[in-house]
């Protein structure tokens, strides 16, 4: 089930998207009206299965021919695989942060890092070093860069 | 010695590659079974009745051609049916990469040759070697250490599948599983019931009957139509398995599925189908390994089976294998 916050100022439109991206989401319905440039924030959404990727797919490929502008803030894990795995996923709109994973050996603890994509490419993609509590702390990035960065690379 | 001395299965190797020698030699162990290395594959097919398990190198679809050829012709001149259950085929790509391969009739294992040599997973692939070679279906609860537990859920409605989902995330939290892995585990878990609720359904002449049906459309299931989930964990391996009742699952289309790449071409939504076309290749790249057995017309079980590590980087490059089995004539 997917809950959405929505704000408009001015001219823009702020949407938050929390929990899962499955059949029964309705996007249109959900989001409704808009205005101006849309920010999608997608820090909370847990999981998306294939007729998520799906209905989100059509969605924001609608958004994309009625010329709207949009992008996708602090994306998570999840999305970020699907950005890796479908060509096509973003629909034209910006990503303008991603969450990073992280885990500690020390604490034992996932932790994520948002990230600029501006940064990353800027730093040729390079992972930024994070800490936890623990000192000294482990914390790594907990997946293959090469992957999890591949829907940056030109 | 009797008259009806019994012959011990053999382990035969079509690989010139060191990591495949040292795998199919633990795998001989594991089974007490000799291990041959035949000169070709005609030498294998002349043997076949002796064979447990044949393991071969992708080195090209060339070479892969000229086994299948080689197979046809001793099939035909044998009249026997060669099952292709028995054949691994070990590659250094993934089966996106190896498309060539789903079209040949022998394709039925399949794994990526790892960079070093398995530990805990060896015994798992003996177990599903072991399965094959007696033509019988995989048992999730094989996969995991005697303590586990499994518990089994019959699917009556549609909208149970979410319910599943979610029971199985907060299991898989209880059980201190990092987070991310529990989410692609019910993802999974999500995709394969989806499957067994729309796509597995299908009348007498085998025409799908809810292909067209929207997914979030919610429906009781009749008796016939009812989902059994198995589920079990060892508190490091994760197993489960999908059974739908109508064994309508077709060899060609599972492998199509599972070897789509949306990296290198857009994913178009296709309006006729209320699926995605999707879930397959999903599980494929980020669960773990996967067994399809088809009993044609009766029923189809995939079962997936992934180790859970403390990292997801762990997690995701684990060995995994696929094995897609059919039993009877569709």
């Amino acid at each position: 089930m997917l809950n959405v916050k929505k704000e408009i100022t001015g001219q823009s439109t702020v949407v938050e998207f929390l929990g899962t991206i499955e059949e029964s989401v309705n996007f249109e319905q959900l989001v409704g009206e808009t205005t101006g440039d849309i920010v999608f924030k997608c820090r909370g959404i847990t999981r998306i299965n294939s007729v998520g990727v799906k209905t989100w797919i059509r969605y924001f490929q609608s958004l994309k021919n009625e010329g709207k502008k949009f992008k996708f803030t602090d994306c998570p894990q999840p999305i970020v695989e699907q950005l890796n795995m479908i060509s096509n996923f973003a629909c034209g709109g910006e990503v303008e942060s991603i969450l990073l994973p992280y885990y500690c050996q020390k604490c034992q603890k996932e932790m994520v890092a948002r990230c600029l994509t501006s940064d990353l490419k800027k730093n040729d993609l390079e992972i930024p070093q994070v800490k936890c509590e623990k000192n000294p702390c482990d914390a790594k990035f907990d997946d293959d860069a090469e992957e999890y960065f591949y829907f940056l690379k030109d | 010695m009797g008259i009806h001395q019994k012959i011990a299965p053999k382990i035969a190797l079509l690989s010139h590659q060191s990591w495949d020698a040292t795998f199919a030699a633990e795998m001989g162990a594991l089974g007490q079974s000799e291990l041959w290395i035949p000169e070709s594959a005609g030498q294998v097919f002349e043997q076949w009745d002796q064979v447990k398990a044949l393991f071969v190198d992708v080195v090209s679809p060339d070479r892969v051609r000229e086994f299948e050829i080689e197979r046809i012709q001793h099939q035909a001149k044998l009249q026997r049916e060669f099952h292709s259950d028995k054949i691994h085929f070990i590659s250094d790509k993934d089966l996106a990469q190896n498309r060539d391969l789903i079209f040949f009739e022998s394709f039925s294992n399949f794994f990526v040759r790892p960079a070093e040599r398995l530990g805990f997973e060896a015994e798992l692939y003996h177990q599903m070697i072991d399965a094959r070679s007696r033509g019988a279906l995989a048992n999730p609860l094989s996969f995991l250490a005697p303590n586990a537990h499994e518990q089994v859920i019959e699917l009556a409605h549609t909208a149970d599948k979410l319910d599943c989902c979610e029971a199985l995330r907060s299991y898989l939290f209880t059980a201190n599983v990092p987070a991310r892995e529990v989410n692609v585990i019910a993802n999974c878990a999500d995709e394969l019931i989806m499957n067994a609720m729309f796509d597995a359904p299908s009348d007498f002449y085998g025409k799908p009957l809810y292909d067209r049906m929207e997914r979030s459309r919610e429906r009781e299931l009749p008796l016939n139509e009812r989902v059994l989930f198995k589920m079990g964990f060892d508190g490091y391996t994760f197993c489960m398995s999908v059974t739908d009742q109508f064994g309508s699952a077709q060899r060609e289309s599972i492998l199509n599925h599972l070897s789509r790449d949306f990296r290198s071409q857009e994913y178009h939504v296709d309006q006729g189908k209320a699926g995605a076309g999707l879930g397959l290749s999903f599980i494929h790249y980020s669960g773990g390994s996967l067994i399809f057995e088809t009993i044609a017309g009766v029923s189809t079980t995939v079962t997936l089976i992934s180790r859970v590590f403390d990292t997801y980087r762990d997690f995701k490059s684990q060995f995994r294998f696929l094995s897609v089995v059919k039993h009877g004539s569709y």
